[in-house]
């Protein structure tokens, strides 16, 4: 899920502005830093290019013009007379140089002028060895001009830079002596631009003066690599390195004094110009969004401030109260925005009228339904009394029908009884009948003899067919009784299970059916025996007639036993064909019957139940499996519940 | 140079070495405000100065900010038994002035004349001071002393008189190479040819090449060979010509083997957590330097070789 932060308006516009002038910024800013930089660097590189040449041609002129004047005094002091050569030479020195002085060819000071020192001192010097000095030496050696490299000066004891001049005719030297401070200040003079800084180094290396230093401590760079190029006079490298700061450099070389002019100046953000265009851009990147963070809101106010009366309207709007005008500004799309509101709002009003107009036909039309499904509801109500009537009777027609079964038992049993009853009676009157005959022709005994026997074995089984109607008759008038009373009495269970199958003798002897039957004679109930024969009646009937279906034999089984003290547990179970679930869960349904058509009305079940539960006050089970035969439980109170004769 | 060779070699547990560099202006209280400008800057160890007065303007800042501080050179009694963060690399004044007076009194020497500058008085006058004792003990004798101001108007005359005029059979200079060298000039312009005796502090090329001819003949002390041929010493010496072009000098020679002794403590206090840096020279030493084992008594002073030299022709030569 993807979160969107919202915004108020002022703040998007801070944002665009501040945004697009940064965008800008960068691509400007990187595009002059790309352009400008490298241009700086060459000017850089020119400056010190120019800067190195200059201070060397400079210094170089500046320096044959104090040589000159020492070649001068080279020239003439042996000329002078040696009274007046000392005047000479300070006139010679005057405040170019610390010393100036002569030295014969065994390299004893002959002549002297030192500034900064007393008259006694600088006579004293006069007769000095300087045979070891090095600029004597280098004279000596060359027969030429030398300057020299920094040295510690024999005469003032500090260290200096110096000219010696050889004296052809006498081959002495005059040597004369500069200040470093002379060189640093001409080298100061050519310094021009910011952070450029010069060295003069001499032929060792050594720093003979540094603009960059206030004092001209010295230091040897002959290790440095612009330096190490610079005095072997190669090309030395446009960069370097000097105490961890970058710069741009360049060195000039001047044969005449034998030393090397480097001018740096710092590269890179240490770099003024650098460092400024650096911070214009960095200014302007800080700046410019802070300009736009100044002026934004005022942009966002009038930017709301046109737009407030627009959402207003559209606030009315969804409140439901009418906007009323709508207000017209200079931006295009703002205008645009309120003119589709309006328009919006004009047909959402037109809507909400069609919508009222629908929703109270609407209404009309619901009251109407109601109506409708009222009437239906109370014909629905009258078809499922009827219906509830129609089941009651039929279930009545039923137990007339289970009557007139028991009638049709009744007549078929008395059949035989009575037709074996008719007969002895008959066989008897044939006897009486031969009797007479035999006395119209001649009775004898055995004649008599014979018809007694006869007589005596018809009435004998006359009289106890007569007995076994009379029983049969009188056990039906009490389940006729039962059936159509239906009062609680007290009887045996073996009774009312044995009259039942007696009553249903005609179906079962149809087929060679066995009935077994195992009730422990002891198990007397004080309940509704009618009812519970109708029950058997029907159990034992949907065996023969569904379980046994196109069937000739089968067993049926009816067991009793006590369950606990006051149930017992009646099971009538037969090995017919059985029932799949779909007719289990229904067999109970009133009118559900697989034989439609056939006989059946699907009360049976529905009967049988209802007498169970409400009636003998217990509760009937069916298990079955198809093909292996059915098994009803009956658990019924030993006293049956009292029952409230409507 | 030492630190160069260091940090080529990876520095000290990875850390290299930065050299700050400060100007004593050859003034001691400027040198006291350096040190203090040092400590702020973080700085762990001062290697200098070279000279006793410099040295003594240092020492109570050295105290206070207790920055380990080895000077190659400085040799004043001054700082001799004092257990501070001072470290000495050289001998002490008595040390070198006591083999002077023996030296010289081998020679058959019994009378001294004696000057010394007036920049350094600090270890110019102690120096002499030492040697007289020493000298004396040994049966010898100061006969005179003067003082001199290199940078005075007056000129060296007043002092090359007197000292000569008492008929010494040496002169002692006690200074630097520059003024020892012109100051000679004066003995010899004066037609003197006396024995002259520099003090150890001149016994550098300058002596030689300001001195001329002046200084031919000067017995001095040098702490360090010359013409050692022990390897360490021969590479230092030629690595040190290719940079600067002359002969390195005693104090360069005393100065890197300063860095040694630090470099060596600085390691062992990076490596020993809450060994402090002095606790850590006394720990490293003895050290082995370029000619000489370098060690210090418990007070941080340390001792060189000695090795008397005369110059000739223009070099020094050992005696
Ligand atoms: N013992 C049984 N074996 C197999 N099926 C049975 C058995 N008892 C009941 N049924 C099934 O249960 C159905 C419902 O029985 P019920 O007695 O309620 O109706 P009926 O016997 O079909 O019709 P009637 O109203 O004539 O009794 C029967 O149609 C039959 O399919
Ligand atoms: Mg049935």
């Amino acid at each position: 899920m993807i979160f969107r932060r919202e915004r108020r308006l002022r703040t998007s516009l801070i944002f665009l502005l501040a945004s697009t002038t940064l965008v800008t910024l960068a691509i400007v800013g990187t595009g002059i830093l790309v352009v400008r930089l490298p241009q700086i660097v060459t000017a850089n590189q020119t400056l010190v290019d120019r800067a190195a040449e200059e201070t060397a041609s400079r210094i170089e002129v500046f320096l044959k013009g104090l040589e000159e004047r020492v070649a001068l005094v080279a020239q003439t002091a042996y000329d002078v007379p040696d009274a007046r050569v000392g005047s000479m030479l300070d006139a010679a020195r005057g405040d170019a140089f610390e010393a100036l002085y002569l030295v014969n060819k065994v390299g004893t000071v002959v002549a002297i002028s030192v500034g900064n020192v007393s008259a006694k001192r600088s006579r004293e010097m006069v007769g000095i060895d300087l045979s070891n000095s090095k600029l004597v030496r280098a004279v000596a050696e060359k027969k030429n001009v030398v300057w020299s490299d920094k040295f510690l000066s024999a005469v003032t004891g500090i260290v200096t830079i110096g000219v010696a001049i050889p004296i052809e005719r006498f081959g002495g030297v005059v040597i004369a002596e500069l200040p470093l401070a002379t060189l640093l200040k001409i080298s100061h003079i050519a310094r021009g631009a910011e952070g450029l800084e010069f060295w003069i180094i001499d032929g060792h290396g050594e720093v003979v003066a540094d603009t960059g230093l206030p004092s001209a401590s010295g230091f040897n760079l002959r290790n440095n690599p612009v330096v190490k190029a610079g005095l072997a006079q190669n090309p030395v490298a446009e960069r370097m390195t000097f105490k961890s700061r970058e710069y741009q450099s360049a060195a000039s070389f001047s044969r005449a004094l034998g030393w090397l002019f480097v001018s740096r100046i710092p590269a890179g953000l240490e770099n003024r110009r650098i460092r400024e265009t650096v911070g214009l851009i960095l200014i302007a990147f800080i700046a410019s969004p802070l300009i736009g963070l100044i002026l934004a809101p005022f942009w966002a106010r009038g930017m709301t401030e046109a737009l407030a009366p627009v959402i207003q309207r559209a606030r009315m709007i969804a409140s439901g109260a009418p906007p009323g005008a709508w207000p017209r500004g200079n931006v295009v799309e703002f205008n645009q925005l309120t003119s589709d509101l309006e328009a919006m709002s004009k047909s959402l009003q037109q809507r909400q009228l069609e919508l009222r107009d629908l929703n109270e036909g609407l209404e009309a039309r619901v009251e109407q339904r109601t109506q409708d499904l009222a009437i239906a509801n109370d014909e629905l109500t009258e078809t499922l009394s009827t219906l509830n009537r129609a089941q009651g009777e039929l279930v009545h027609s039923e137990k007339m029908a289970a009557l007139g079964r028991l009638v049709a038992g009744v007549a078929h049993e008395l059949n035989t009884p009575i037709g074996i009853g008719r007969m002895a009676v008959s066989t008897m009157r044939d006897a009486v009948f031969q009797l007479e005959k035999r006395m119209k022709t001649g009775l004898r005994k055995s004649d008599l003899t014979n018809t007694i026997e006869h007589l005596l074995s018809g009435s004998d089984m006359a009289e106890k067919n007569m007995i076994r109607a009379a029983d049969l008759i009188s056990s039906f008038k009490q389940v006729a009784v039962d059936r159509t009373t239906s009062n609680r009495r007290r009887f045996q269970l073996l009774e009312i299970v044995d009259e039942i199958i007696l009553t249903l003798t005609p179906i079962i002897k149809q087929k060679s059916i066995r009935v077994d039957r195992e009730i422990p004679k002891d198990i007397i109930l004080e309940s509704y025996p009618g009812d519970l024969g109708q029950v058997l009646t029907n159990l034992i009937d949907n065996a023969i007639k569904h379980g046994f279906d196109k069937r000739d034999n089968g067993v049926i089984r009816i067991s009793a036993a006590p369950l606990s003290k006051n149930v017992i547990r009646l099971t009538i179970s037969d090995d017919g064909h059985g029932m799949t679930k779909g007719v289990i869960d229904k067999i109970f349904d009133p009118f559900f019957t697989t034989k439609r058509g056939c006989g059946g009305t699907g009360l049976g079940m529905h009967v049988t139940y209802n007498a169970v539960v409400s009636i003998l006050g217990g509760a009937i089970t069916v298990s079955s499996t198809p093909d292996e035969g059915s098994v009803f439980q009956i658990d019924l109170p030993l006293i049956g519940p009292n029952r409230n004769i409507a | 140079m030492a630190i160069e060779e260091k940090n080529a070699q990876g520095g000290i547990h990875g850390r290299k070495i930065e050299l700050l560099i400060r100007d004593d202006e050859n003034s001691p209280e400027v040198a006291g405000k350096r040190v203090h400008e040092l400590a702020a800057l973080g700085v762990e160890a001062i290697i200098g100065p070279n000279v006793s007065s410099i040295a003594g303007g240092m020492l109570p800042a050295i105290v206070e900010t207790s920055i380990v501080t080895i000077s190659p050179t400085v040799s004043s009694l001054f700082f001799v038994g004092k257990d501070d963060p001072f470290f000495r690399m050289n001998s002490s004044t008595r040390q070198n002035a006591g083999a002077y007076a023996a030296n010289h009194y081998a020679k058959g020497g019994r009378r001294v004349s004696a000057a010394f500058g007036i920049q350094n008085r600090l270890f110019t006058e102690s120096w002499l001071k030492e040697f007289q004792t020493a000298f004396e003990a040994l049966g010898g004798a100061v006969v005179a002393t003067a003082p001199y101001d290199a940078k005075g108007a007056d000129g060296y005359a007043a002092v090359v008189a007197p000292l000569l005029a008492v008929n010494p059979d040496a002169i002692l200079l006690v200074s630097n190479g520059v003024d020892t060298a012109q100051i000679a000039q004066q003995f010899r312009k004066a037609g003197s040819n006396i024995k002259l005796i520099a003090a150890e502090w001149a016994a550098s090329e300058q002596l030689i090449e300001l001195g001329g001819k002046a200084v031919e003949g000067v017995t001095i002390l040098q702490t360090y060979d010359r013409d050692s041929v022990v390897p360490a010493y021969t590479q230092f010496r030629d690595t040190y010509i290719g940079q600067f072009t002359n002969r390195p000098g005693y104090s360069s020679i005393a100065s890197y083997d300063a860095a040694m002794v630090l470099f060596a403590a600085l390691e062992r206090s990076y490596a020993e957590k809450g060994l402090s840096l002095k606790e850590a020279i006394f720990a490293v030493v003895p050290v082995k330097g370029l000619q000489q084992d370098l060690t210090f008594d418990r007070f941080g002073d340390g001792a060189r070789k000695k090795f008397f030299v005369t110059v000739k022709n223009g070099t020094f030569v050992g005696e």
